[in-house]
Formats: C-alpha cells, structure tokens, sequence
C-alpha cells in the first residue's frame, strides 16, 4: 500500500498553453478582419494581399503582402499614415488580454 | 483653445536642440514640398474614450512622430528622433481644457522610403497620451 503526492502542473500547462494558441489565433483573423476594410482600397490588391499566418505555437503573423503597405500604413514624405493595421492590433489586442487574463485565472 | 496637437507642436518646435538636429522643421502632418533636410512630422492616429458613470473619464490618444531625413543614411532621423523622445516620455504638457496623465512611447519603427530613386529614411516613433478633461 501507498500513497502518492504529485500535481497537475504539466498537465496544465499544456491545457493553458493551447488555449493562449487558439486565442492568438482568433485575435490575428480579428485583426486582419478589422486591417482590410480599413486598408486604402484602388484596385484591391493591397486588401487582397492580406493574410494570416500560423509562424509556430504561440506566434501568428498577420500581413500585408503588396510592397507598398508599409507606405500606406507608416505614410510617406508626401502623405499622412493610414494606419489601418496598427489601429486595428490596438482595437483587437485589449480583448485578446481578457481572454489571456480568463485562461490563466 | 490650446490642444493635444498645439501642445506637441509647441514643445518640439520651442526646443533648441531638436532645432539643430532637424532643421527643416516640426509640422502637423504633412510637411510642404519646399521643406528640405530632416524634419519633424505629426499626426494623430486616433482617440479612445473611457466613460465613468456616464462621464468621460480619460481619452487615450495615439500619436505618431516621425523624423524624416533625406538620402540614404538614417543617422539624422535616428538622432531627432531620440531628442523627440526625450521631450516627449512623461512631457507635462499643458492644454486650455483637461489636462495630459501620462505621455509614453508604446513602439518605434523605421521605414526607408524610395520615391522613384529619391530615397527617406523615417524614424518612426508612436505616443499613448492619456488625457482627462
């Protein structure tokens, strides 16, 4: 007979660490969703040039892909900045927080 | 009615050595065509407010300021935009109307712009400015 002492922390971990990926995921398509209707739109291909990408665990990457974005979203010597991504990441990012802050409570 | 932007524009334009290290100037978004050498560019991203009991308690403004130098070297936008900061984190700026809790730098970037072979290198700095009014 015996008695055995041990703790779920691996275990939890785990739990909290796939549910942080899956909210990381959420909040990238959130901010994408948000980014393209405000991108600056002529012929649609920078808001068609917008993706989301799963990088690893834990790291998502959304972008724009047209070589000119960052001039449109940063702006240029002859125009203002459009900031659509960034304000989007800014819009999505204190919500993504809760939802960290509900997973690791 | 002094405001969140003339606030900026007085401090970063009534600062001598900003004045040496970006001669071309401070403006609120985009600089004249005749400007020449590094100069300084303002501009307010947005603005969130923050409602207590049906009051506005604060507003959360984003700013972006950048130091734009021409040609390829990014030295001269890198130095203002380190004087910038220096003015900028934790300034007291004062307004007519409220007044600002806290001014800080939440990211920088950099971009090197090429205008059909003319090039500009931007430091690229953003402000989170609290203000109550």
């Amino acid at each position: 007979m015996r008695v055995e002492l041990s703790n779920h922390i691996a275990e939890k971990a785990l739990q909290i660490e796939t549910e942080i990926d899956a909210l990381l995921t959420r909040t990238a398509w959130e901010i994408k969703t948000r980014a393209v209707p405000k991108a600056p739109y002529r012929d649609g291909y920078l808001q068609g040039s917008a993706g989301v990408e799963s990088a690893a665990k834990n790291l998502k990457i959304v972008s724009f892909g047209m070589f000119y974005a960052e001039y449109q979203e940063l702006g240029t010597r002859y125009t203002k900045p459009k900031d659509f991504l960034g304000s989007s990441f800014r819009e999505a990012i204190p919500g993504c927080i809760a939802d960290a802050r509900r997973i690791a409570s | 009615v002094k405001t969140l932007d003339k606030a900026i524009y007085t401090l970063l334009s009534g600062d001598a050595t900003l004045t040496s290290l970006a001669p071309g100037g401070v403006w609120r978004g985009v600089a004249p065509v005749s400007v020449t050498g590094t100069f300084v560019s303002f501009t307010k991203l947005d603005s969130q407010d923050d409602y207590t009991l049906g009051m506005r308690a604060t507003s959360l403004a984003t700013y972006q300021v950048k130091a734009i130098t021409p040609g390829e070297s990014a030295v001269p936008a890198m130095d203002a935009a380190a004087r910038i900061d220096a003015l900028l984190t934790d300034a007291t700026l004062s307004l007519d109307a409220g007044r600002v809790l806290s001014v800080r730098r939440s990211q920088t970037n950099e971009l090197d712009e090429n205008d059909g072979g003319e090039r500009y290198q931007h430091a690229i700095s953003q402000y989170r400015i609290t203000t109550q009014d």
